[in-house]
């Protein structure tokens, strides 16, 4: 276990985001604490009116003394929300999805453009093209954190 | 004067003459070279083959001959990397409002997708990100083609129930107004990089 949150901890930092902007319209911190994750900057892009799925960025900080593990999230407005990682290997770029993400004690974990991502799909009403989206990230030991993530694009 | 004091001087002349030719080309506004594209030394035609934009026009060399274009290869069913770098893009294309017409780029996504993306999908999804930006449906059979001109790779992987996902270069590459591939934009991508790339490759084709 231990050498597998290395290992992701090692391909995170190898995952080069292509834009690592904050959103237009800043992300307030939205999450309620649980346990010792702290969640920031959390937003979702703005998609075309056509488009299927979105993508969610966020970042997480254990601020405790155990690994975090985050084994997935939902939405009230997205039947299917997975955790996916996009990994771009001598210029192509391959996007897979994650059956979790580790964040250690005294790490953050970011997930942002070209990298980690909650991948939102198969939405109830269609995508909001604003607003804020609710999420739900699911952990390995039972907690849920509530995150509101404001629609946006990034600032460039 | 012996002969090695004449090769000393000679030689401080030559490198004074150097830096004071450097100097000059700097103080003169010489081209400066890309900092991240890569141009190529030998620029390939983009081949004709059946594609058409979003509105069902045929697309290929004449279209893309006058003009600068960054081609991008992407699709729709794609929620992070496609948007992030047609978002980019658009600032890209901001930033160089104050180029002459004639020398803002044309910006086209070409679908690796073509069996989901329809011209009329492309049409609804690619213009958001910018109303001049184009999306481009070329028929699978001809895919493998274009995409090796380019030097752009791209794959279908299972995702989830009945669906797929697709890898893809996604580098950005800049066909030159003879509708040749002159530059590639290797990842990491910025607006300003590539804005700022963009006029040095210009001027340097002056």
């Amino acid at each position: 276990m231990r050498l597998t949150t290395l290992a992701l901890v090692a391909l995170l930092a190898a995952c080069a985001p292509d834009d690592a902007a904050p959103p237009a319209s800043p992300a307030p911190v939205a999450g309620v604490p649980a346990g010792a994750l702290e969640v920031s900057a959390a937003w979702v892009r703005q998609v075309p009116p056509a488009a299927r799925m979105t993508a969610g960025y966020l970042q997480l900080r254990n601020t405790g003394t155990e690994p975090a593990v985050v084994v997935g999230a939902e939405s009230p407005l997205f039947n299917a929300v997975e955790i996916h990682g996009t990994v771009t290997v001598d210029g192509m770029a391959r996007m897979r999805q994650q059956e979790s993400v580790t964040i250690p004690p005294g790490e953050t974990v970011s997930f942002e453009p070209g990298g980690l991502h909650l991948m939102l799909m198969q939405a109830v009403e269609g995508i909001p093209a604003e607003g804020e989206i609710p999420l739900r990230l699911i952990l390995a030991d039972g907690d849920r954190i509530e995150v509101i993530a404001p629609v946006g694009r990034p600032a460039d | 004067m012996t002969r090695n004091t004449f090769i000393a001087a000679a030689i401080v002349l030559a490198v004074a003459a150097g830096v004071a030719g450097a100097w000059f080309a700097a103080r003169l506004g010489a081209p400066e070279l890309p900092e991240q594209a890569r141009v190529l030394t030998t620029p390939r035609p983009v081949p004709a083959v059946p594609a058409t934009d979003q509105a069902g026009r045929p697309f290929g060399p004449e279209q893309l001959r006058g003009h600068w274009t960054i081609v991008f290869f992407g699709f729709t069913h794609c929620p992070d990397i496609c948007p992030a770098t047609l978002q980019v893009l658009a600032g890209a294309r901001g930033m160089l409002e104050d180029l002459p017409p004639e020398q803002r780029p044309a910006v086209v996504m070409i679908s690796v997708d073509p069996g989901r993306d329809t011209p009329q999908r492309l049409g609804e999804y690619v213009p958001f990100f910018h109303p001049e930006f184009q999306g481009i449906h070329v028929d699978a059979q001809y895919l493998p083609e274009i995409t090796r001109v380019f030097g752009a790779a791209y794959a279908y992987s299972p995702a989830g129930e009945d669906s797929y996902t697709v890898d893809h270069t996604a580098s950005l590459f800049l066909v030159d107004p003879q509708a040749r591939v002159a530059a590639v934009f290797p990842t990491p991508h910025t607006a300003a990089g590539i804005a700022a790339d963009l006029r040095r490759i210009i001027k340097l084709e002056e």
